[in-house]
């Protein structure tokens, strides 16, 4: 079980450990200013596909080959102005449906929580774990959090808190506190706000196959009072709203060894077990 | 009938208004301000109470939704893209900025100016440019509305960089002059021309002879007006742009001017871009024109 988070966990080490060689250019393209910055990083990312191959070595598997492969407009496609296809596929509550490829969906998180802060005016701190690059951290401060929020990047890559660094380095009004951080040895002795704070986690615990009650655990005990919104692929793991879509996420995660209990497992009374809507959980963001 | 171009510059005195509270109100990082002002957008709409004259803002309610996210948004709006039903998520934007891109590197065209006409405050004029619009290519909006122009300035001034300048157009009289020693010009309009019932020649031609070069990309609602494909969706949509008095020749003009060789039409695509109102799927027209 664990050598399969392990396998997910170095592979995005792997790959931000390339990235950080993007930044140069992305910094010089964007004129040094770091939310043209984060969405030329976003584009260059999505021009790029990670090509990976897998092994296995001493009865564990391991990353053979990873390697960045350019793509983009340039092939033809029939019937597309740009290159890039017009139309895309997703599943939205249950529903396999088409997506127009310049409907952007990626920004849905960021401004999803900025609009839920400006309704909890209690809130001191935002925390995100695993927080990768820190592009949803960038997208909420330039989306108009509030000011005096403070923002957290907790995350397990060296090169991608590097990364984060120099986003944040070339706006001297921007500011994200970032720490190492890793979901299976959970420690957020570094979040100094102790009345209200939002923790978040989008995309991350999925590659965790199961995860330990610590990281929730350290969470409540952070603060006095803590709220934690999950954008996570679980809708499989919630029994009350089975669709048949559900049933192939449900065979996607379990070859990749994916998270299968971040729902689950939760007793008769839990509020889990009927989610407020069926949507939770089960509306899947994709980045064309 | 100006009726649809009188409803925008109203309502463009109360976003003025919206924009110099976010910017006196202290803020003075640009993108913040724009993404605050566009928050406000989505959260409200505007209304007559009694005819011209009356316009305001009220707070959008979503009545129709049956569903909602934490934060009160519905999760899902239902509209149409290519004849289809389609669910869209709240939280979701147009990204037309990435598409001109795209669109120019696809094509390998080189331009030195980008002109959106009728573009209001400028927001996708914004979007070109955070998206990675280099910084010597000129992006110009073309407003008939003062105060949506002034909103343009005072965002400008909140970061010098930015390339970006608006300039007085009215698509009822129509003139370029701002447009001087332009060598290759990439026009776009986007729900713009959908508002001028009958769009004349004079418009399109003054476009097509503004420089050497000319490249233009309409993003309208005019897949009703494409006689291929007419699905239930896009007769609704003829239904709606017929008493609602929107555009109704934008393609038969176009296809006049390239019969008659001033223009040529370099591609058709219907009902590709979705929009939050399900009548509003965007067709995408390019034509090529220029004095070169």
């Amino acid at each position: 079980m664990a050598a399969r988070t392990d396998l997910w966990v170095d592979y995005y080490n792997k790959g931000f450990e390339r990235e950080p060689d993007l930044m140069d250019d992305v910094l010089k393209d964007a004129g040094g200013n770091a939310f043209r910055a984060m969405i030329i990083y976003s584009d260059k990312l999505g021009r790029y596909e990670r090509h990976v191959e897998y092994g296995e070595r001493d009865g564990q598997v391991v990353i053979e080959r990873y390697e960045l492969i350019e793509r983009g407009p340039g092939k033809k496609v029939p019937n597309s102005p740009t290159g890039l296809p017009v139309f895309g596929e997703a599943s939205i509550i249950g529903e396999i449906t088409r997506i127009s490829t310049y409907m952007e969906l990626s920004c849905q998180i960021p401004l999803f929580l900025v609009d839920y802060l400006m309704e909890h005016e209690s809130i001191e701190a935002v925390v995100e774990l695993s927080s990768g690059a820190g592009e949803k951290l960038i997208g909420l401060y330039y989306l108009g959090s509030p000011r005096d929020i403070r923002l957290y990047g907790a995350e397990s890559s060296h090169f991608a808190r590097q990364i984060n660094r120099r986003f944040v380095e070339a706006d001297k009004g921007f500011d994200v506190s970032i720490h190492p951080f890793d979901l299976r040895q959970p420690d957020l002795s570094f979040v100094e706000e102790n009345g209200h704070v939002l923790y978040f986690t989008s995309w991350s615990i999925m590659f965790v196959q199961n995860i330990g009650p610590d990281v929730f655990r350290s969470m409540v005990a952070s603060a006095d009072r803590v709220t934690g919104i999950h954008f996570e692929l679980c809708g499989f793991q919630i029994a009350a709203v089975d669709f048949p879509v559900s049933r192939i996420q449900e065979s996607e995660v379990n070859s990749k060894g994916w998270n299968i209990n971040l729902c689950q497992r939760r007793s008769e009374s839990s509020p889990l077990r009927r989610p407020d809507c069926p949507a939770v959980g089960e509306v899947k963001l994709c980045r064309l | 009938m100006e009726w649809w171009t009188d409803f925008y510059v109203e309502g463009s005195k109360h976003e003025l208004a919206k924009v110099r509270e976010i910017v006196e109100g202290g803020e003075t990082n640009l993108y913040r301000a724009i993404n605050l002002f566009q928050l406000w957008e989505l959260t409200h709409k505007r209304q007559y109470e009694d005819g011209p004259g009356t316009l305001f803002y009220v707070k959008q309610e979503f009545k129709y939704a049956d569903s909602f996210f934490p934060t009160g948004k519905p999760i899902l709006t239902s509209t149409f893209l290519g004849g289809k039903m389609l669910k869209l998520p709240s939280y979701s934007k147009k990204h037309l900025g990435r598409f001109i891109l795209d669109y120019l590197e696809h094509e390998g065209l080189a331009v030195d100016t980008i002109v959106e006409l009728s573009a209001g405050w400028g927001r996708f004029l914004f979007d070109l440019y955070f998206n990675g619009s280099p910084s010597d290519i000129a992006l110009i909006s073309g407003e008939v509305s003062s105060e949506a122009r002034q909103i343009t300035e005072v965002l400008c001034d909140l970061d010098p960089a930015i390339p970006i300048t608006a300039h007085d157009f009215d698509f009822y009289r129509p003139n370029l002059d701002f447009l001087k020693d332009t060598d290759s010009v990439l026009f776009f309009t986007h729900m713009a021309v959908m508002f001028i019932p009958e769009l004349q020649r004079e418009a399109i031609l003054k476009m097509a002879n503004s420089a050497k070069r000319v490249r233009c990309i309409h993003f309208e609602p005019v897949g009703f007006q494409v006689l291929a494909g007419q699905y239930m969706a896009a007769k609704m949509q003829g239904v709606v742009a017929g008493f609602k008095g929107f555009n109704q020749n934008l393609i038969t003009l176009l296809e006049e001017l390239h019969n008659e060789n001033l223009i040529t039409v370099r591609g058709l695509f219907k009902d590709i871009i979705v929009d939050v109102d399900r009548t509003h799927a965007i067709s995408v027209v390019i034509w090529e024109g220029g004095s070169g």
